[in-house]
């Protein structure tokens, strides 16, 4: 599936996206690859699959067609 | 006159002399006059919002000049909020400018946000987005957002109509995020986000367009890419009077094991409230007569405040640091459980 990084994440991971394919495509294996890869807490980022924010604890499903984004909070102004 | 200067907008159907009229009656209140604040108030003003209001504690520096263009060499280490009002007030005198000299703070938050139709969130640090978002909420009042992050900046509207806020798109601050003065930032960046809320301001007090509520714009200006996050509203019950007072308030707290012998304890209850004070050294002044009666409370030695429940030490306590009190605390315990700590330790 592509992830879009978006923000400080991209510049802190060094990539604006990637294809990755993960064990099973859900939520959960999904955080795991972030926490595991890239050392990103879900506490620190936010999911959004097919431009909509899910809640990281929830039991979601993904699709190789579903878009996956990766956003914070800007500080800036 | 009203038409002359306006005439350009008030040709559009969506604006007219209708349209013209709601922004005069439109009062504003922008928080944070750095990039986002130099970008949202001229146009703001230009277009004749009646009444705006910018708070802002800072004083410019030569490195905000880039994209603070209301500012110039001349204005260095001065404030912010009052040289911006000064400057558009010669430019565009059909707005009435209210400057505040002061950041934002659990302390004038609420005061502030009631005397304004809408707040602008144009500040440069996530903390403060979580205190505008907070305090609109207890408020009822709508906020527009903006943020940057070096290329990249996000907008969105919240509280209109019951849409959702800053916590349904993100409930809890991160640990680390980097502002404009760690990151960078080009002046056109944060211009565009500042006229993006601009924009928003417009559509809401004018009626028209789809407002960017419960979702939220993220801009890349390197690839001009746009993308749309929609989040799903959710009540914020949590956000309460009391949740914010705790929370913003920051009153300086301490255990009764803590206070020091030399401390005087000041019991903030009506006098006909129980249990009396096992305390020797407590003095005893009701909430409502007490900023008329300072003259008890030395400015020498700490003062301990206590009630029954928390709530009205946190008020004495502001009342206390108003007067130039600036040894003051508030008890983590209340009366009763004072009293049994008194008996306990003696």
């Amino acid at each position: 599936m592509n992830i879009k990084y978006f923000g400080e994440i991209a510049d802190v991971i060094g990539k604006k996206s990637e294809d990755i394919v993960l064990s099973n495509n859900t939520l959960e294996a999904l955080t795991a690859h972030l926490k595991s890869t890239y050392k990103l807490s879900v506490d620190d980022v936010y999911i959004a699959i097919n431009h909509k924010v899910v809640e990281a604890s929830r039991d979601i499903q993904i699709t190789e067609k579903d878009e996956v984004a990766i956003l914070s909070p800007f500080a800036g102004g | 006159m009203i038409e002359d200067r306006y005439t350009r907008q008030i040709a559009l159907p969506q604006v007219g002399i209708d349209g013209q009229e709601k922004l005069k009656k439109a009062r504003v209140l922008i928080v944070g006059a750095g990039g986002l604040g130099n970008a949202v108030l001229p146009y703001l003003a230009s277009s004749g919002i009646g009444v705006i209001g910018v708070i802002d504690g800072d004083a410019i520096a030569l490195s905000n000049l880039h994209r603070q263009v209301l500012f110039s060499e001349e204005d260095l280490n001065l404030s912010k909020s009052k040289i911006a009002c000064d400057k558009l007030s010669v430019q565009f005198p059909d707005t009435e400018f209210e400057p505040y000299a002061e950041f934002l703070s659990g302390q004038n938050a609420l005061r502030l946000f009631e005397k304004y139709d809408l707040i602008i969130d144009a500040t440069d640090s996530v903390d403060a987005r979580y205190l505008i978002n907070d305090g609109c909420i207890l408020k009822q009042k709508p906020f527009v957002h903006a943020s940057i992050y070096r290329f990249q900046f996000q907008v969105a509207a919240f509280n209109i109509k019951g849409s959702g806020s800053y916590r349904c798109l993100y409930p809890t601050a991160p640990k680390n995020v980097q502002s404009c003065a760690e990151a960078g930032v080009m002046p056109t960046t944060v211009a565009m986000a500042g006229l993006y809320q601009a924009n928003e301001v417009f559509k809401y007090f004018l009626g028209i367009g789809d407002q960017l509520t419960n979702k939220m714009l993220l801009i890349d200006t390197l690839s001009n890419r746009q993308d749309h996050f929609s989040y799903t509203s959710k009540l914020q019950g949590f956000i309460t009077p009391d949740y914010f007072q705790e929370k913003y308030a920051q009153v300086k707290k301490i255990q009764f094991t803590e206070t020091l012998h030399e401390g005087v304890f000041l019991d903030v209850r009506n006098e006909d409230e129980e249990p009396s004070s096992e305390l020797n050294n407590s003095i005893k002044v009701p909430l409502p007569v007490l900023e008329n009666d300072l003259s008890l409370l030395p400015k020498d030695k700490p003062i301990y405040i206590y009630c029954q429940s928390g709530k009205r030490s946190i008020q004495a306590y502001h009342i206390l640091r108003k007067n130039n009190y600036k040894n003051v605390y508030c008890l983590h315990e209340n009366a009763n459980e004072i009293n049994e700590l008194k008996i306990k330790v003696g």
